[in-house]
C-alpha cells in the first residue's frame, strides 16, 4: 500500500504539486490523469525518489519512504517510461537482467527468469533475447519494458505513460496484455496517463489532476455517477460514460430470463460493444452466449442503462 | 538516355593520358644529379601495353555501370598500380641509358598524376560499391603484394628502396622512436583528455578554464608551440640537470611530445564532452529509478553511451599525433620526421612519408570500424554527433 500525505512540491515560486493526498490500496491499479503539466508524472517520480519532494510524507507499507535506502525502495519499484528507455547498448535479456543483476542473482536464476518474463510479454527467447533495442519495434519495445519492470518481482509498479508512445492497434493490445498480467500478479500500479480512454479501460481508482490538485479520486464508476466537480465532467466529457462501459461484461449482467433476440453477443464481450450491436442491429436486447454457443442469458438496454447505478449499491 | 557517372570517366580518361605524358618517370644516373626525363613507353617497353589495356578495361567497366563492374574496376586499378611499381623497378635494368649502381628511377610527374586519377577512379567508384569489405581486402593484398615484392628486392629499381638501403641502419630505430612516441603521447593524452572531458561537462568552472587554454594553445602552430617549450625545458634542464635522464632537455623529444600531447589532449575532450553530453538524459533518470548507484550508472550506462564518441575522438588525435609525430625530429627527437627534413630528395621524403601515411590510415580505419562494429551504434547517432562537436 502506498499513502501520499499532503505532498508538494515547489519549484522557485511555481508550484508543482499542490498538498496532495492519497491513499493506493495495494494490488490496485491507480491512475494519475490529467494535461501535461498537471504534476501527475512528478507525483509518480516523488514516489521513487527521483524528485524530492519540498514536504510532506510518503508511506510504503505503513512506513516513511525516508526510512528507505533509496537504492533498495527504487529496486522494489518497477519503472515504465514512454520515451523507450531500454539501454541501447544492453540486449534484451540484459535489459530486462538489470535489476535482478543488482540484487546479485545468480546465472541460472537470472536466464530462468529472463524466459520466463519474455514469455509472459509474448516474445520469443530465441528471436528476441540476443537483439539490441534499435532492432526492435515500439510496440515490442514497449513489451520488454513491462518486462524489465516485473524481472525482480517488485511489489509496486510505476509506470509514466507507458503505450504513449505506440501506435492505437498495439496499444490496445499492450493494454490488455497488461490488464491480463496484472490480473495474475496483482501488483500495485501507479500509471501515468493523459488519455482518458486508457484511464478508464486501465484504472481500478482514477486520480484527476489539474495544476498540481488532486481534483478527484475515485472509481470510474464513481466518477460519472457522483462527480460534481465541473473541471473533471469537461475533462472526461459526456461520451466518456460510454467508454465505461467497456469495463463490464456481457456476462456479468445477462439475467436467466428467456432470451427471445435473434441477435446473440459472447458473454466475454463487454457491454460498449453489446450497446453497440444493439444500435447497429436495432434491436433493443441480447442473447448473451457462451464460448459453445449456448445461451447463458440475455441482456436489455434497460440493464445497460443502469449498470453503473446497480454495480455501486 | 543513360546517364553516365561523367565524373569517375573522365578520372579513368586523366589516368590514361598520364600514362602517355613524356615526363612519366625521372631517371638518375647518381643519386644527386640533374633528372632525366623519360616516357612511360620507353620506361615500360611492352609493360606499358598492359597497363594501358588495363585502363582501357576499367573505362569500359565504368561505362557498363554496373555493380560488379565498379568491384572490377576496383581490382583492376589496383593490379595497375602493383604491375606499374614491379615494371618500373624491372626496367632500370634494360634502359638503353648509361648506369651506375647509384642509378635510380624516381616518380615523375606523369606516374603522380596517374597516381592521383587512378585512387580518384577507386574512391569514386567505392561510392558504388556495397560490399563493404571489398576495397579494404584488395587494397591489402596489393598492399602485401608491395611489400613482398619490396622485401624480394624486386623494387629495388625505385629510388625509395635505393634510398632506404643508404638508411638502412638508421631506418628501423627511427620507425620504432616514432611508434613509441606516438603511443606515448597518446597515452598521455587519452589518461588526460577522457577525465578532463568529463569534468568538463560536469562543471561550467572547469569548461572555461580548459577550453580557455585549449583554445590558445590549439591557435599556436605546431613549429612554434614546440619552440616556445624549448624554453621551459632548457631552464629546468640547467636548474636540474639530474632531470636530463628523464628526457626533460633542450632538445630531444621532450618538448615535441607535450606540445603533441596538448594537441591530441583537444579532440579527446572534446568527443568525450560531446559523448557523456550526448547521453540521453532519459537513460540516467531510468538507471536511477531502478536502484543503480551513481558509480554503476557511471559504468554501466553512461561511459558505454559515451564510448563511440570517446573511441572518434582518440582516432582523430591518434591520426593527428601520428603525422605530428614528424616535428620531432626538428629538434633531435628522432622519428620518421628525419627523412621527410630530407630536403635534397622527394625520395627520401617519401621514405618517411609512406609509413606515415600507412599508419595514419591503419588507425583512421581500424578505429572507424571498431566503432561501427558495436551493436548499438546502429543509426550511428553518437557518431555523428560527436563529430558535429568538433
Amino acid at each position: 500500500m502506498i499513502r501520499l500525505e499532503s505532498i508538494r512540491k515547489d519549484y522557485g515560486s511555481m508550484t508543482a504539486v499542490k498538498d496532495l493526498s492519497l491513499e493506493i490500496p495495494a494490488g490496485e491499479i491507480c491512475v494519475l490523469l490529467g494535461l501535461s503539466g498537471c504534476g501527475k508524472s512528478t507525483t509518480l517520480r516523488m514516489i521513487n525518489k527521483l524528485i524530492p519532494p519540498s514536504s510532506g510524507h510518503i508511506y510504503i507499507n505503513g512506513k516513511d519512504a525516508d526510512e528507505y535506502p533509496v537504492e533498495k525502495l527504487r529496486q522494489s519499484m518497477g519503472y515504465v517510461v514512454q520515451s523507450i528507455g531500454l539501454f541501447p547498448h544492453f540486449t534484451v535479456a540484459e535489459n530486462i537482467a538489470t535489476v535482478p543483476r543488482l540484487l546479485k542473482w545468480d546465472n541460472a536464476r537470472l536466464d530462468r527468469r529472463i524466459r520466463e518474463m519474455l514469455m509472459m510479454v509474448g516474445l520469443d527467447y530465441d528471436t528476441y533475447s540476443k537483439k539490441y533495442p534499435n532492432e526492435l519495434s515500439g510496440g515490442e519495445a514497449q513489451r520488454v519494458g513491462v518486462a524489465r519492470a516485473l524481472a525482480a518481482d517488485p511489489p509496486i509498479l510505476l509506470m509514466d505513460e507507458p503505450f504513449g508512445a505506440v501506435d492505437p492497434l498495439s496499444r490496445k493490445h499492450l493494454q490488455n496484455e497488461f490488464l491480463k498480467i496484472q490480473r495474475e500478479l496483482k501488483k500495485t500500479v501507479i500509471f501515468v496517463t493523459h488519455d482518458v480512454e486508457e484511464a478508464i479501460k486501465l484504472g481500478d481508482k482514477i486520480a484527476i489532476m489539474n495544476c498540481g490538485e488532486l481534483q478527484e479520486y475515485d472509481t470510474p464508476e464513481g466518477l460519472i455517477i457522483r462527480c460534481k466537480n465541473q473541471f473533471v465532467k469537461d475533462f472526461l466529457g459526456s461520451e466518456y460514460a460510454i467508454r465505461v462501459l467497456a469495463r463490464f461484461s456481457a456476462g456479468g449482467i445477462a439475467h436467466e430470463r428467456d432470451a427471445k433476440s435473434e441477435v446473440c453477443v459472447p458473454a466475454s464481450e463487454n457491454l460498449q460493444v453489446a450497446l453497440s450491436v444493439m444500435i447497429e442491429r436495432g434491436s433493443s436486447s441480447l442473447t448473451v452466449t457462451s464460448q459453445d454457443g449456448t445461451s447463458v442469458g440475455s441482456i436489455s438496454i434497460g440493464d445497460i442503462v443502469d449498470v453503473l447505478r446497480n454495480t455501486e449499491n | 538516355m543513360k546517364r553516365y557517372n561523367k565524373t569517375i570517366i573522365v578520372l579513368v580518361l586523366i589516368s590514361g593520358v598520364a600514362l602517355v605524358l613524356p615526363q612519366f618517370m625521372y631517371f638518375k644516373k647518381l643519386r644527386i644529379v640533374a633528372n632525366e626525363i623519360i616516357s612511360a613507353l620507353f620506361c615500360l617497353g611492352d609493360a606499358f601495353y598492359i597497363v594501358m589495356g588495363l585502363i582501357f578495361i576499367v573505362l569500359v567497366l565504368v561505362l557498363l555501370d554496373k555493380h560488379w563492374a565498379y568491384c572490377a574496376a576496383e581490382l583492376f586499378c589496383c593490379a595497375a598500380f602493383v604491375l606499374l611499381l614491379y615494371y618500373e623497378s624491372q626496367s632500370l635494368e634494360s634502359l638503353p641509358l648509361e648506369k651506375t649502381e647509384f642509378s635510380r628511377l624516381s616518380f615523375g610527374p606523369g606516374m603522380w598524376l596517374w597516381l592521383a586519377s587512378t585512387a580518384g577512379v577507386i574512391i569514386k567508384a567505392s561510392e558504388r560499391v556495397k560490399l563493404k569489405w571489398w576495397l579494404p581486402l584488395i587494397i591489402s593484398i596489393s598492399a602485401l603484394l608491395i611489400a613482398a615484392l619490396a622485401v624480394e628486392g624486386r623494387l629495388d629499381g625505385l629510388a625509395v628502396m635505393k634510398e632506404y638501403y643508404s638508411q638502412k641502419s638508421m631506418y628501423l630505430e627511427n620507425l620504432i622512436t616514432h611508434i613509441t612516441i606516438t603511443l606515448g603521447v597518446m597515452a598521455a593524452a587519452i589518461i588526460i583528455g577522457v577525465p578532463l572531458g568529463y569534468l568538463v561537462q560536469k562543471s561550467k568552472a572547469a569548461e572555461k578554464i580548459t577550453f580557455s587554454i585549449i583554445n590558445i594553445t590549439e591557435t599556436i602552430p605546431g613549429i612554434s608551440f614546440i619552440a616556445l617549450l624549448m624554453i621551459p625545458f632548457a631552464l629546468l634542464s640547467t636548474k636540474y640537470p639530474e632531470l636530463r635522464q628523464f628526457g626533460i632537455k633542450q632538445f630531444g623529444a621532450g618538448p615535441a611530445c607535450v606540445a603533441l600531447t596538448f594537441y591530441a589532449v583537444f579532440p579527446i575532450v572534446h568527443n568525450t564532452r560531446a559523448g557523456f553530453k550526448l547521453v540521453d538524459g532519459n537513460f540516467v533518470e531510468v538507471a536511477k529509478a531502478m536502484g543503480m548507484s551513481g558509480s554503476t550508472i557511471f559504468f554501466k550506462i553512461m561511459l558505454p553511451l559515451a564510448f563511440p564518441a570517446i573511441i572518434n575522438g582518440i582516432r582523430i588525435a591518434a591520426v593527428y599525433t601520428v603525422t605530428g609525430t614528424t616535428l620531432a625530429s626538428m629538434i633531435g627527437g628522432g622519428g620518421l620526421g628525419y627523412y621527410m627534413l630530407q630536403t635534397d630528395s622527394m625520395d627520401t621524403v617519401l621514405l618517411g612519408a609512406i609509413p606515415v601515411v600507412i599508419m595514419a590510415f591503419s588507425i583512421d580505419k581500424g578505429l572507424r570500424s571498431a566503432v561501427r562494429l558495436l551493436p548499438f551504434v546502429g543509426e550511428k547517432r553518437s557518431i555523428e554527433g560527436a563529430e558535429r562537436g568538433i
